[in-house]
């Protein structure tokens, strides 16, 4: 907890970096001559015999840089790029050919055979396979703490355009919602293990980091997912206790491909697919909405008073062109009906994908590479045909990894990679510009306001906020977007100051680089057409207003981070039965802005890293991890903290009496998890919230635009001037917030491997959560300040189960997953509540918030007497109220017409009004507590089959989207026609929703009869293939090593109560709805 | 070994430039790079600088006349329009604003606030941060030592600023004199009378500091002649029925009697207002402040209100082009029949209702309408002077009193003088041809509010105006002192007659002549006299509200409101179907649930 000696931390972060990285280069420039001097003392004096050959892997392909060596010396060769060798070999020698990856073989050479052919075998050992840990790898046996991974066949197995898309499903313990389908901003929300703060937006945000850099979610996003080896989240304290004041909400580590020893092998990959909306939005017609428009304002539907706003007479002219047959000549340009949804929305669009990867390497270079581009066309029509952009992504992708062995002891990994995405949209844009598409079409079209006509937008009324008025026609906007990342890492052996320790140093630049373009014109003045009638009865069209050049705008934005690393690592077995592991680590990081960024001050981070792990003979396992690290939000002895965090596991397989007991035919494997410690937060929007009042200098208002500031002078010479406003008081003790995390876990396997399991129960208790001070005596206003007092408790689990099964030629596999995770919350200084169900402590983060309501009243009697039972309430408590004053409903503007088809609002605090004090929380959240999903497939010979079923549950969604309809103005969607009416409910008409009429504005609020169960599952992808090997005639004629063609399909199928619109869409509110798509591929190697 | 060598050499350069390229140590790693913060400890160190706190308190945050509805994307305050709760108006943008609850009369202590308690204590900080460091701002000369002087005067104006709208809205607040720093005992409410006395000594003070008029770059801001006309309007506020007398009979068993009011009567508390707001129209006439004349008697009140006069005491002013993104007021640009402007929109505009209408008087100074029938609120009773002047519904729109013309857009009327001239066709058949509006639905009475749209916009999008207004001005002064002689004397001295005679007569209005006016005795048609001028005079000024309440009057509040419909050119009345209610226990407003909760020692008003 010592922070004073931490004062100077840059100087002992960046200088021993650098003397480090020196004196590395010198041993092994050292070891180097060493190494060579050693070949060439050659070992001669007895009888040679030169024995040749050629080593190949068992697909026939040669393998070049295969060491071969006369067993016990060091004599030897290696295999050229042709996979031959030669060797001089003495009589009865033994030779040892060995390559990663493959057995190692013996071979006796005789005395009469001097050709020897050896066909490699690939080293199929499961048990040691490793996986990437914080800072690290780790044999898979050993594992203490709760992660997940996913390899990189399950992520390129669905045709997304994200790798966060892929991962739905794939990971127990990650949850995730996907809201929209826009290209290129389709990426789903991602939590680790539910939301254990009180934030439910970035603060609880798991950490993400790309080949152990840190990274946003942003470059997750725009990684090429074949470049990606593997991917991983850490759930629990001891895999996460490393990252220490940014681990609390869980960890994804990306690691990148690298190269393999081998020859090269070149793979090319072509995908195209058709994409389609998972939903479509069904609007009604002019005839049919002019008859709601009546019925809203009160009116019966075929109204022929005059005063109603579309009398029978009117509608009928509409019904003409709808039918197709028009009262009169020249109506459809008059009286039109235009459906936005058909008019703007293509069926389907094309999505494309290519990708060139080269792996190989020799024992003194591997190298990866990969180039990539991805594109996906939007579903907007192309409506402005002076205007070839249309809502799209595109991404460039490219990655170069090498490894280097500059000696025997020293490696150096230099890795490039790079995206350049590029993303357009309609329009003014915006973070999510068809959200806005929506809200326009919805709010301010009406089917009866304009349409197209030979190219020309005919607005019949003038309306700024037409959607047509949005659209292309308005213009366009393109983000472009570069980054880059550059890492040079240099690992050391340094067994000569003890056998199993190395050193590791890391120096990263990351850049980022934004140019936006906005093209788009005020859509006040885009030239829209009018309609009029001429006296021989054609209808003409006149242009009423000029046309104006668009508005031409860009933007920057860069940013660059620098990393850098220093590591000692040890790794030794004593006695083939005594591992022990550790890690001392240190990093520092700063992000730097441009200038015109609006947060432009350089953010930092520095932080120390330990690990002590012992096994012993891999049946008692204990590891100790520990983050010691600092953040500038905080001041100078607030800054640094210990997080500390113990595991154990025991493979109780190994001991003996249970292999006697059970045998291991049965219980194949077994092993108990356990995990405990401590984990920190330090996300907050503000800054530097240690600092004094602070203030603001003119800038910005609340919402963070530019303010006008304040005029004053005589008129012609009026002058702003620039104000000064009091921020944020801080708070100099303000500190982290910790996460007590604890994890009981077990691994099974039976029958040999046929079926698994695996089980985690976690508790997280989030104390001193970061959180603005509510509980302010109204007069203070000293802003909020700062503080750590609000708890959060979660807790859940994750079981996975697998059966997977070897069959002749192939295997087929079913794999389970389920996770769940629930929150509560425990403190958030919240001011007392009057009503409980008004107050947040105690329930879970994300409650919806609203009324509670229950149907819908079928008939004027049972209004009533709901009605007269809130009076008598209400009467008794009044007493001497007057019951003609007496409003029932006040939240409605006729609060006593409360009638047939209104919505029964509970009075939930009793006192017989039903007003805003009855909203309160509805105990249903807006984000899934339960992911769970089933993968299987089948493999037999060269035919292969997957599918990935995934869904979530325990959370709902509003379901008539959060807009309340108003026919007067704006499209109505179909399922409206499903309200209420007096006629529809006599003729049992199906009715799902209650009246729609202004008075009673029950569309309007909130509540549990609009809030839905949201469980759903989809077919989330499937896929197909077959693969034509090196024995195809055809593969091999052409100079193929392998070629497999497949399709494979993405949000296939969707199972799920909610209708007319997708399950995932957040709060209801319509967006580009996700896709799903078609998929076809090829992929060749050579 | 040579190569070997060189080899070593060439890695070891490599590491260097490396190296280098790593950055050089530069201080503390996590600190806060210098030079970048400003704290309060950094703000008063010049007048330039601690200016920029003083210029904060005219933030519309805080000092809007908030009469007519700023746009709700960027500003607190939103929609937040006294006028639209008071004068005679349907807002067609009921859905969107906080006024939406008070005109139902839903309102209550979850539902959002108005005007927030927490936004005028953010202001009450701001000027007491001032006060508190107005002597550590060290200054290089006289004249800066005279300007830090002139701001201490601003912030105790601003000071009692905030507490008067506090005042208005809920009776007496926390008075709070320093800059709390958290943690401070809980501060009760003090009593209205305190509160009142508090209010006019900070006044006082600001008199005594402030400038009675600011050099031209500087106008706009508080000058001692609208501190003594805003003490001036404090104490007739505090003089009237409402504060002047018996708490009203619904809070009666209220706790805190004291925080509403005297609770009991006196006259003097008129003579003190009086002598007040003579005090104050003194220094106004003195400093070169009068009733603007300038553009004849059919244009006056039109002109005062898009320009800024002599006749303003204190307004509210913004650089308004008129174009998206600059302007504030959406009501300037938004506030257009179809067809003229560049962003007109029913959705926000103002229609005055038929009620509004029937109100004016004739140009000869009767009314025309009696009130409305008992069973059929929509069927008006014309009176004698109607009928003797012709009234028909049909002819609704002549000889009314000038400011009808200058307050209204109706069918039939022009728009645009000057520029496009554009004649206003309301009707509603479609088959009409050169209809100023469309058919949308939420264009309810047929009629729109002229009066702060500066017609000049819809000509072209490079005109920049300043909208003016008006927070104080002098008619308003007048016929609060008008008001506040006849109060005192139980009937209207000369005086009394003679300032609202001046009101009158610069829009062309026959003097008063109480022959006109309802009322048992001269004070009561005195009053109405005042009543029925503060209710055109003072259109959209956000003053009507806060009058009847104090008046005690607020039940003219309730209104079912009505429009018209012109059909083929035929005009009839309708029924908008929308009702404005006013509750008694909206006399006090609520405070907000969360501020109760959070603030210990304040106390709920009675009835909420």
């Amino acid at each position: 907890m010592k922070s004073r000696n931490w004062k100077n931390l840059d100087c002992i972060g960046i200088i021993p970096i650098k003397v480090l990285l020196l004196i590395l280069l010198f041993f092994g420039a050292v070891t180097t001559n060493a190494a060579s001097i050693e070949s060439t003392s050659g070992n001669v004096g007895q009888q040679v015999e030169r024995i040749k050959g050629v080593i190949v892997d068992k697909t026939n392909a040669p393998l070049p840089g295969v060491s071969i060596v006369i067993k016990g010396t060091s004599t030897g060769t290696i295999t050229d790029i042709n996979g031959n060798y030669s060797l001089d070999v003495p009589a009865q020698g033994t030779i040892v050919i060995s390559y990663i990856g493959f057995e190692t073989q013996e071979i006796v050479v005789l005395d009469d055979v001097s050709v020897y052919d050896i066909v490699m075998l690939e080293d199929t050992e499961d048990l040691d396979e490793v996986v990437v840990i914080g800072y690290g790898t780790q044999k898979k046996e050993t594992v203490t703490g709760a992660m997940s991974t996913v390899s990189s066949k399950d992520i390129v197995a669905q045709p997304v355009s994200t790798v966060t898309q892929a991962l739905a499903g794939r990971l127990p313990g990650l949850i995730t919602n996907q809201a929209g389908g826009r290209p290129g901003k389709d990426a789903p929300t991602i939590k680790i293990r539910g939301i254990g703060t009180l934030d439910a937006g970035a603060g609880s945000n798991p950490l993400i980091l790309i080949d152990g850099i840190e990274r946003d979610q942003l470059a997750l996003n725009y990684l090429d997912p074949n470049e990606i080896e593997s991917l991983s989240i850490l759930k629990d304290a001891s895999s996460t206790a490393v990252f220490g004041v940014r681990g609390a909400n869980g960890v994804i580590l990306v690691t990148t491909k690298r190269g393999k020893l081998g020859p090269a092998k070149i793979n090319f990959k072509a995908n195209v697919a058709l994409v389609q909306p998972t939903v479509n939005y069904d609007l009604i017609n002019s005839y049919e909405q002019t008859a709601l428009a009546n019925e809203y304002l009160g009116f019966a539907a075929n109204s022929t008073d005059p005063s109603a706003p579309y009398p029978q007479a009117l509608r009928e002219r509409y019904k003409g062109v709808v039918d197709g047959s028009p009262v009169q000549a020249g109506d459809e340009y008059f009286y039109p009906s235009t459906n936005y949804e058909d008019l703007m929305f293509k069926d389907n669009a094309t999505q494309q994908q290519y990708n060139f990867t080269i792996n190989g390497g020799t024992d003194r270079v591997k190298y990866f590479a990969s180039l990539g581009y991805f594109q996906q066309g939007g579903l907007f029509e192309n409506l402005n045909p002076n205007v070839d952009e249309t809502t799209s992504y595109e991404r460039y992708n490219y990655r170069t990894n090498m490894d280097v062995s500059i000696s025997k002891t020293t490696l150096a990994k230099i890795n490039i990679g790079g995206s350049y995405n590029r993303n357009v949209g309609l329009g003014q844009g915006g973070s999510e510009p068809s959200q806005s598409y929506y809200w326009n079409m919805l709010n301010h079209s009406s089917p009866w306001d304009g349409y197209m006509h030979e190219g020309k937008v005919v607005m019949l009324q003038d309306n700024a906020n037409s959607v047509l008025l949005n659209s292309d026609v308005r213009g366009y906007n393109i983000e472009m977007q570069n980054t880059a990342d550059y890492s040079l890492i240099l690992e050391q052996k340094l067994n000569f100051i003890t056998e199993g320790l190395s050193f590791k140093g890391t120096a990263s630049l990351i850049s980022y680089f934004r140019n936006y373009i906005n093209r788009s014109k005020d859509p006040k003045k885009i030239p829209v057409w009018k309609p009029y009638l001429q006296d021989d009865g054609s209808v003409e069209f006149y242009q009423s207003n000029e046309d104006v050049l668009p508005y031409n705008s860009t933007s920057q934005g860069k940013s660059r981070k620098e990393y850098y690393e220093a590591a000692l690592n040890y790794k030794r077995t004593f006695n083939n039965d005594h591992s022990f592991t550790g890690l001392a680590l240190f990093n520092a990081e700063k992000s730097h802005f441009s200038q015109s960024y609006w947060n432009e001050i350089p953010r930092a981070y520095l932080g120390m890293v330990g690990r002590v792990a012992y096994n012993y003979k891999n049946k008692y396992m204990v590891d100790y991890n520990l983050g010691y690290n600092g953040s500038e939000n905080f001041a100078e002895g607030e800054r640094f903290g210990f997080f500390p965090a113990y595991s154990a596991g025991w493979t109780f397989t190994e001991e003996s009496f249970l292999k006697n007991l059970i045998g291991e035919k049965i219980l194949s494997y077994g092993k108990f998890r356990f995990s405990y410690g401590t984990v920190g937060n330090d996300k907050m929007s503000q800054r530097f919230l240690y600092l004094p009042d602070k203030y603001n200098m003119d800038v910005y208002n609340y919402r963070g635009w530019r303010d006008l500031g304040i005029n004053f002078g005589i008129p012609g010479e009026v002058q702003k001037y620039p104000v000064a406003y009091q921020g944020a008081a801080g708070n100099p003790n303000v500190t982290w917030e910790k996460a007590i995390k604890t994890n009981y876990g077990i691994n099974l396997s039976f029958l040999e491997g046929l079926i698994s399991l695996k089980a985690d129960y976690f508790t997280e208790d989030r104390q001193d959560i970061l959180i603005n001070q509510r509980v302010v005596p109204v007069y203070q206003q000293t802003g909020a300040l700062a503080l750590n007092l609000g708890r959060v408790k979660n807790k859940g689990y994750e079981v996975e189960l697998g059966w997977n099964k070897p069959i002749n030629n192939g295997r087929y596999w079913v794999n389970m997953n389920y996770s769940f995770a629930r929150n509560e919350i425990i403190e958030m200084d919240e001011p007392e509540q009057e009503f409980d169900y008004r107050a947040k402590t105690g329930r879970r983060v994300g409650e919806i918030w609203g009324y509670q309501q229950e149907d819908y009243f079928r008939t004027a009697e049972e209004a009533n007497a709901y009605k007269q039972e809130l009076w008598e309430r209400y009467s008794e408590l009044n007493p001497g109220a007057n019951e003609g004053a007496y409003q029932a409903y006040e939240i409605f503007s006729a609060g006593n017409d409360v009638s047939a088809g209104d919505l029964k609002f509970i009075d939930r605090n009793n006192d017989g009004v039903i007003n805003d004090l009855d909203a309160g929380y509805i105990d249903m959240v807006n984000f899934p507590e339960s992911t769970f999903a089933l993968n299987a497939g089948i493999q037999i010979k060269n035919i292969s089959f997957s599918v990935l079923l995934q869904g979530a549950t325990n959370y709902s969604i509003n379901s008539r989207t959060n807009y309340s309809p108003n026919p007067t103005k704006g499209s109505i969607m179909d399922y409206v026609l499903e309200r209420y009416t007096p006629e529809k409910y006599e003729a049992g008409e199906t009715i799902n929703y209650p009246r729609l009429v202004q008075t009673n504005d029950n569309w309007s609020f909130n509540g549990t009869y609009w809030y839905q169960d949201a469980t759903y599952l989809r077919v989330k992808s499937l896929e197909i293939g077959y693969t034509f090997d090196k024995n195809n005639q055809f593969v091999k004629s052409i100079g193929l090593d392998n070629l497999r063609i497949y399709a494979n399909g993405l949000n296939l199928l969707t199972f799920t109560d909610i209708k007319y619109i997708d399950p995932e869409t957040t709060n209801g509110q319509l967006r580009y709805p996700s896709s799903r798509i078609f998929n076809v591929g090829v992929s060749v190697q050579f | 070994m040579k190569n070997d060598m060189i080899k070593y050499f060439k890695i070891v350069g490599f590491v260097l430039v490396l190296a280098t390229v790593f950055g050089a140590c530069e201080g503390d790693f996590l600190e806060k790079p210098a030079g970048s913060d400003i704290t309060i400890d950094t703000v008063f160190v010049s007048t330039s600088n601690a200016q920029q706190t003083i210029f904060y308190l005219y933030h519309d945050d805080f000092f809007g006349a908030d009469n007519i509805a700023l746009n709700w994307w960027d500003n607190p305050q939103a929609y937040a329009s006294w006028s639209e709760i008071g004068d005679d108006l349907y807002p067609s943008h009921k859905g969107l604003g906080k006024s939406k609850t008070y005109i139902s009369g839903a309102v209550n202590s979850s539902s959002g606030q108005m005007y927030g308690l927490d936004w005028m204590y953010l202001a009450v900080r701001s000027a007491n941060t001032f006060i508190e460091k107005a002597s550590t701002i060290p200054t290089v000369s006289e004249e800066d030592d005279a300007y830090v002087d002139k701001m201490l005067g601003e912030a105790h104006a601003h000071l009692s600023y905030q507490y008067f709208k506090g005042m208005k809205l809920w009776g007496s607040v926390p008075w709070i004199h320093q800059r709390l720093e958290g943690g401070e005992e809980a501060i009760p409410r003090p009593s209205f009378s305190d509160f009142v006395d508090s209010m006019v000594v900070h006044l006082d003070i600001a008199a005594e500091l402030l400038p009675a008029r600011w050099e031209d770059r500087w106008q706009g801001r508080f000058t001692s002649v609208a501190a003594k006309t805003l003490k001036a309007k404090i104490l007739v506020y505090a003089a009237s029925p409402l504060y002047n007398g018996e708490i009203p009979n619904y809070a009666s068993g209220y706790e805190h009697p004291e925080v509403l009011g005297y609770g009991s009567f006196s006259n003097e508390r008129w003579k003190r207002a009086a002598d007040a707001c003579k005090e104050a129209i003194d220094a106004a006439h003195a400093a070169g402040y009068g009733l603007y004349q300038g553009s004849g008697e059919e244009k006056n009140i039109y002109d005062l209100a898009i320009s800024l006069t002599d006749e303003h005491i204190l307004y509210q002013t913004f650089e308004s082009a008129n174009s998206e993104g600059g302007w504030k007021y959406c009501h300037n640009m938004m506030n257009w029949p179809y067809g003229i402007g560049w962003y007109n929109r029913t959705d926000v505009m103002y229609q005055p209702t038929i009620q509004h209408i029937d109100a004016y008087q004739l140009s000869n100074g009767a009314f025309p309408i009696d009130g409305y029938d008992n069973n059929d609120p929509m069927q008006p009773i014309i009176s004698q002077a109607g009928m003797d002047a012709g009234y028909t519904d049909q002819d609704y729109h002549l000889n009314r009193d000038t400011r009808f013309y200058q307050n209204v857009v109706y069918h039939g009327s022009k728009f645009g003088e000057n520029y496009n001239n554009k004649l206003i066709n309301f009707d509603a058949d479609p088959t009409v041809p050169d209809r100023t509006h469309g058919d949308h639905s939420e264009f309810k009475t047929s009629f729109m509010a002229r009066k702060f749209v500066n017609e000049a916009l819809g000509e072209s999008p490079s005109i920049t105006y300043r909208p003016v207004h008006p927070i104080l001005r002098l008619a308003d002064l007048y016929l609060l002192y008008a008001e506040s002689l006849s109060e005192y004397n139980g009937a209207p001295t000369g005086d009394a007659i003679f300032y609202l005679n001046e009101v009158r007569s610069r829009s062309g209005m026959p003097d008063y002549d109480a022959a006109n006016y309802k009322g048992a005795s001269d004070k009561e048609k005195f009053h109405n006299a005042i009543k029925y001028e503060r209710k055109v005079e003072l259109f959209l000024e956000a003053q009507r509200y806060f009058d009847l309440r104090r008046w005690k009057e607020g039940d003219d509040l309730t209104t079912n409101m009505g429009g018209i419909i012109i059909n083929n050119g035929a005009v009839s009345r309708i029924d908008i179907n929308f009702s404005r209610i006013f509750n008694e226990k909206m006399y006090f407003h609520p405070f907000h649930s969360s501020w109760v909760n959070n603030t210990e020692g304040l106390y709920q008003n009675p009835g909420w």
